[in-house]
Formats: C-alpha cells, structure tokens, sequence
C-alpha cells in the first residue's frame, strides 16, 4: 500500500514516514503543499495523511483541487486546530478522517489501515481465500492452519492481491501501489515477488490461489479460471 | 428633580407675595376707612375744639390733642385747600386686654385761616382684619406644603423611574466577565447626565475586550505551534520504540527529539517572557550601548563561523545610554541571529550603531535573500512565517516568534523599527529608541562600576 505524507515540520513527517513504511507502506513524504497536490495527482496513492497547514497550499485546498478533478484518494488529516469548526470544514471537504496533534502512533497506524481497507472494500479484519488466511490488523497469514512467514514486501504484496481478491491486478497498478518514487527496483522485480509468494503460499497446497493473466496481470483467487 | 424643587420654591415664592400684596391692599382700604370714619365727624370739620380728648367707643378709640406736640413734626406747608388728614404715622399698638388696634396719626389742617391745626390719632381694633390675613396665611401654608408633598411625591416617582435604567445598568456590569467583554451599556436608556460615564465605560470596556481578544488569539496561537513539536517528539519516540533498533538508529532518534525539545524550550520561554512583559518592571539603567553591541557581536560571531558568514562591526568607542539594557540585548541579538541565520555563505552582517539626537540607533544588515514586499507589514505578528521554497523543511524549525518579541521590546523602550529590504540583495532592520546619555563620561564610568 503506497501513503502520501505531506507534513511541514521535518521530524514530525520523517518519523510519519519511518513508521509507516515499518508497518509495510511505500511512503512518500513532502514537505510542500504544492508538491503534496502534484504528487497525488500524478501518482496513485492508497491514503494521504496530510498537515492542514502546510506552506505554499494548506491540506484543505489540497483535498478540495483533488475532489474537484474526482480523484478520491482517501485523505488523513493531521491537524493542530482542534476547534469543532476546524474539523467539521475538513470532514466536509470530502476528507475521510482527521487526527488532532499530538497523536498516538497506534492509532494513526490503525485509521490509515482502516481508510485503506474502506478504500478497497474491504471491511472486514480478515480476507479469506479458501484455506489461505490474511489477517489485516496483525499481518499475519495462515494457511491451511499453518502460520506462513512473509518479508515486509511479500506481505504488502500479498495484502494489495487480497484487497482487490478476485480481480485482476497489474503488473504497474501492483507497482504503483507497493513502491515509493525513491524506490529503484529493476522493473521485474514484481514477477520475482510473485515467485516468492508462489513458493511460500502455494508451492505445498492445493488449489493454487495465486494466478497469472498473460498480458493482464495477477489475480488472488480459489478458482483458477 | 431639580425641576420639580424649583417649582416648589417658586409656588412658596409667589405665596408669600400673594400673602404680602393682600395684606397690603387690605390694610389700605382699612386705613382708608378708618379716616372717613374720622373725616365724617361734623366736630372736625367746624370746630375741632369742640372735639373730646379722648373719646371711646366699643370699637374705637379717638385720641385728639389740638397743640401738636414738639415730638411730632408736621409738613412745613400745608396746601390751602387741603381739607383731608395728612397720615403722618401708622402702626399697630397692643392695648389692655391684648386686643390688637391699627393706629394712624392724622394732622387735620385747620378749618379756616388762622386756626389751629389738629392732630387726631386714631385707633380702630383689627381683629377682623387678623383674622382674614391669619386665614390666608394659613390656608397659604396649606397649599405650599401641600404642593411640597405632591412635587415630593412626583420626585420620588420620577427618580425611581429614573433610576431604572441606572440599575439595569448595573445589571449589565455585573454581568461582564471575561467571557462577555462584548456587553455594552446602552447610554441611549440613560438620564442625559449620565451618558459622558457610560460612553467613557463603553469605550473602557471596547479596550479591554481588545486586548484580550489580542492575549486570547496569541494564547490560541501558542496552543496551536505547542501541539506540532509534541507530535513530532512523541511520534519519533514511539516509532522508536515500536521494535528493538541498532544503537545508532536510537541515537537518531535521541537526536531528533532533543531538537524539537529544544524548539519546545524556545518556545516555552518566549512565551513566559511574552506573559511577563507585561507584569514586571524594570527600572531602566545608564550603560554603555557600545560595550553591549560589542557583546552582542561577540556571541553572533559565535554563530556565523561556522555558517561562514562575517560580523562588520561599525561601533563607536562608547556611547553611553540610559535604558533597559536586557531588553536592548534582547533586540540585538534575536535581530542579529535573524541576519546570521537568514544570509549566505560569505555574506556579512553589519552592525553599526549610533547617536541620533535624543536617540540610540542600531542597523543591523545581512546579505540575504531579502524580504517581500507583501511580508513587511506582517513580520511582527506572532507566528508569522515566511517561507522560502527551497529550504521549507526548516521552516517549521522557526516559531515566527524572534521579531514578534522584538517588537514588543522595542515599544515597551518607546522606540521604533524601520525594516529595509531589497529581494536578492538583503536586508537592514533600523531600530531606534530614547535614552542617550547626557551624563559626563566620568560620572557614566563611576555609576557603571
């Protein structure tokens, strides 16, 4: 899952950032609120935590020039106002959630998470595809009753797959979504992704859940057709 | 109130006027009376000395003395024709019994030429007289007091209701507190005399509630800027925190969080300082300026090695003044930091100070990239930032509160700051404030040390 954090005190968004990408998330961070507006127009981002204010464009013009070009990139706002007024303008503005300064890391963890999973439709905590197991809150994955063990990039691979599960899925929109714009991986790198998930998830189980689409891309799914 | 005292008065006033004039008019008409009375004896007119001395009757009294008496001096002249009396004396006599008497002495010229003249004093009881006039004293009295009762009466009505908007006015400043600074006293609903205090009080209240409104936005404010640093310092911590770490990566962290502690510090003590500006008084000091720019100089050459820039120092030997001297510095050395801080590799930053007449001024210069024009005329507002595009990572790193603290300090000196500003080539803060000495350099030197 690829998060767009635009925040102006540098620490602050380093450590956003840092933490973020710990969880599993491909992170960009800017410091400008010009750059943030280009970047979640030009990229495709699963969230947008962004600083109401921020120079050079404040977070609620971002979110309203996003809203108007029907981008509907979920949006985070980080804000240091904590007057009703401040939040009912955000919430208004089509923002999907607000934190008020200072917050607790936790829950900043957990409300990205959740907007991620409303974004894909995906209520629930955990996806099941037959006997394969993705528990969302504590990345784990199960199958067949066995705990599979995934690196950071597997599973935020795996996750993506699970989100859209049944739908065919990219190799860029895969891409897209897993890496930031400083990542300089050779662009095979997700057919090598997809092997290592192939050998960890179906090599020793039937049915196979992961599918290739030639010239399409990949789909999680039970049934091979 | 007063109208209604005046009124009063005037009523009492035209009372005893009305009392004095009757009685004046009927005392006329009785004298009058009374000389027919005597005119119309025959005795008088033919042969006054037929006339008995003293002659009583139940109502009057005649007294007749035909010499006139060496006391009693009568008009030199008497005109021929005249027959009638001359009134030489009135007055009133109490006689035996207490009974009251008018008394007239009246001259009669003598009936024909060569006779004598007689003096007649004659009294004539007025207790029916008395009586009217005691009457209409009273019944006077009555009125006057009766008028007095009903404007009294009228008074104490007129003044509650007048009364009734003071009181409501006092409602109203019983109800203001800081919380409804916005309450004003409707002067229109007052008496005409007591407009001038609630305009004043309405005025009062209007700087009040303005300057807590200004404490209110810059507390809001100074809210505002704490919450981003204590994010930011507990974020780093508890990213941290969230899985075991190489000792570098902690010492990053530690790093981290002792700059925005450091920014919180910084902030905390503007703060404290901003608050207490307002409440202590210093006393104000002779010293020497020139020693202080020095020193000021001193430290900012501390922080422009290593950011290679230089300090010009275009100070005089001494130049003794009599202010706040930490306030001075206070301004010095945040303007200089500014100058240090906002400047390029090489730039320079001049400080040069001097005698203006009654005032000290100090320029400070740099080589920066200068000010808009359109940021100016806020650069003193609290929180203020302006940010450059290339280095808006570090612009969060300034509170905007270094010149809004500069400028307090200047206007509590009673001075002033001109900003100078060319984009691209730099700019020159020109503060000015009171206070050269006069006093002998000797007596400068000895009060200092």
């Amino acid at each position: 899952m690829r998060v767009l954090v635009a925040e102006d005190h540098a620490s602050l968004a380093r450590s956003i950032a840092n933490g973020l990408r710990e969880e599993g998330y491909a992170v960009d961070l800017t410091f400008d609120g010009d750059e943030a507006l280009r970047w979640a127009t030009i990229n495709s981002y699963d969230c947008a935590v962004l600083d109401v204010m921020l120079p050079s464009k404040n977070g609620w013009t971002i979110l309203e020039t996003l809203r108007r070009e029907g981008n509907k990139t979920p949006v985070l706002f980080l804000t240091a106002k904590d007057a009703i007024e401040d939040r009912v303008k955000g919430l208004n503005l089509g923002a999907d959630d607000y934190l008020v300064k200072p917050f607790d890391w936790k829950e900043l963890v957990a409300r990205v998470r959740a907007i991620i999973r409303r974004r894909h439709d995906q209520p629930a905590q955990t996806v099941k595809v037959a006997d394969l197991e993705i528990d969302l809150a504590s990345k784990t994955v199960h199958r067949a009753g066995n705990s599979i063990n995934l690196s950071a990039r597997e599973y935020a691979l795996l996750e993506y797959l699970a989100l859209r599960v049944g739908q065919v899925v990219s190799r860029s929109e895969i891409w897209e979504h897993l890496y930031d714009q400083n990542d300089e991986s050779v662009s095979n790198v997700v057919d090598v992704y997809i092997g290592y998930l192939r050998s960890k998830i179906d090599r020793d189980h039937n049915p196979k859940l992961i599918h290739t689409r030639r010239g399409m891309g990949y789909v999680l799914s039970a049934n091979a057709t | 109130m007063a109208i209604l005292l005046t009124v009063w008065a005037m009523l009492i006033v035209g009372g005893l006027v009305a009392y004095i004039v009757t009685r004046s008019v009927l005392l006329a008409d009785f004298d009058h009376s009374m000389i027919a009375r005597v005119r119309a004896r025959p005795e008088l007119k033919d042969r006054p000395e037929a006339l008995p001395r003293i002659e009583e009757s139940a109502e009057d009294r005649l007294l007749i003395d035909k010499q006139v008496g060496p006391n009693i001096r009568l008009p030199q002249v008497l005109p021929d024709n005249d027959r009638g009396p001359t009134v030489i004396s009135r007055g009133f006599v109490t006689l035996g019994g207490g009974r009251r008497y008018r008394t007239l002495s009246l001259r009669f010229s003598p009936a024909r030429a060569g006779g004598q003249p007689a003096l007649v004093v004659y009294s004539s009881p007025t207790d029916r007289l008395d009586s009217i006039l005691n009457r209409l004293a009273l019944s006077l009295a009555g009125f006057g007091a009766a008028a007095g009762l009903a404007a009294a009466a009228v008074a104490v009505g007129v003044s509650r209701k007048a009364l009734r908007p003071l009181s409501q006015t006092a409602q109203v400043i019983g109800e203001i507190d800081d919380l409804h600074l916005d309450r004003r006293i409707d002067a229109d609903a007052l008496p005409i005399e007591l407009r001038p205090v609630a305009g004043k009080l309405n005025e009062m209240l209007e700087r009040i509630e303005r300057s807590t409104l200004q404490r209110k936005q810059f507390l809001a404010d100074a809210s505002h800027e704490l919450r981003t640093p204590v994010a930011a310092l507990v974020t780093t911590l508890e990213v941290a925190l969230r899985r075991p770490r190489e000792a570098s990566a902690y010492v990053e962290a530690l790093e981290t969080c002792l700059s925005d502690a450091r920014m919180l510090r910084q902030l905390v003590q503007t703060l404290l300082e901003h608050a207490r500006g307002g409440f202590v008084k210093e006393e104000s000091e002779p010293f020497d300026a020139a020693a202080l720019m020095n020193q000021c100089a001193d430290v900012a050459e501390g922080l422009a090695v290593p950011a290679r820039v230089q300090i010009v120092r275009n100070i005089p030997p001494s130049l003794p003044v009599k202010t706040y001297s930490n306030r001075l510095r206070g301004i010095v050395m945040n303007l200089m930091g500014n100058a240090v801080e906002h400047n390029r590799p090489g730039g320079t930053v001049e400080i040069h100070c001097e005698a203006q007449g009654a005032d000290l001024e100090v320029a400070i210069t740099d080589t920066g990239p200068g000010i808009a024009a359109e940021h100016i005329p806020h650069l003193f507002e609290p929180f203020y930032r302006v940010s450059h595009g290339e280095d808006s990572s570090n612009a969060r790193q300034h509170l905007g509160l270094g010149l809004f603290l500069v400028d307090s300090h200047i206007k509590s000196l009673g001075g002033t700051c001109r900003i100078e500003s060319e984009v691209g080539v730099g700019t020159t803060f020109r503060v000015r404030v009171p206070g050269i000495c006069t006093m002998h350099p000797t007596a400068l030197e000895a009060s200092i040390a």
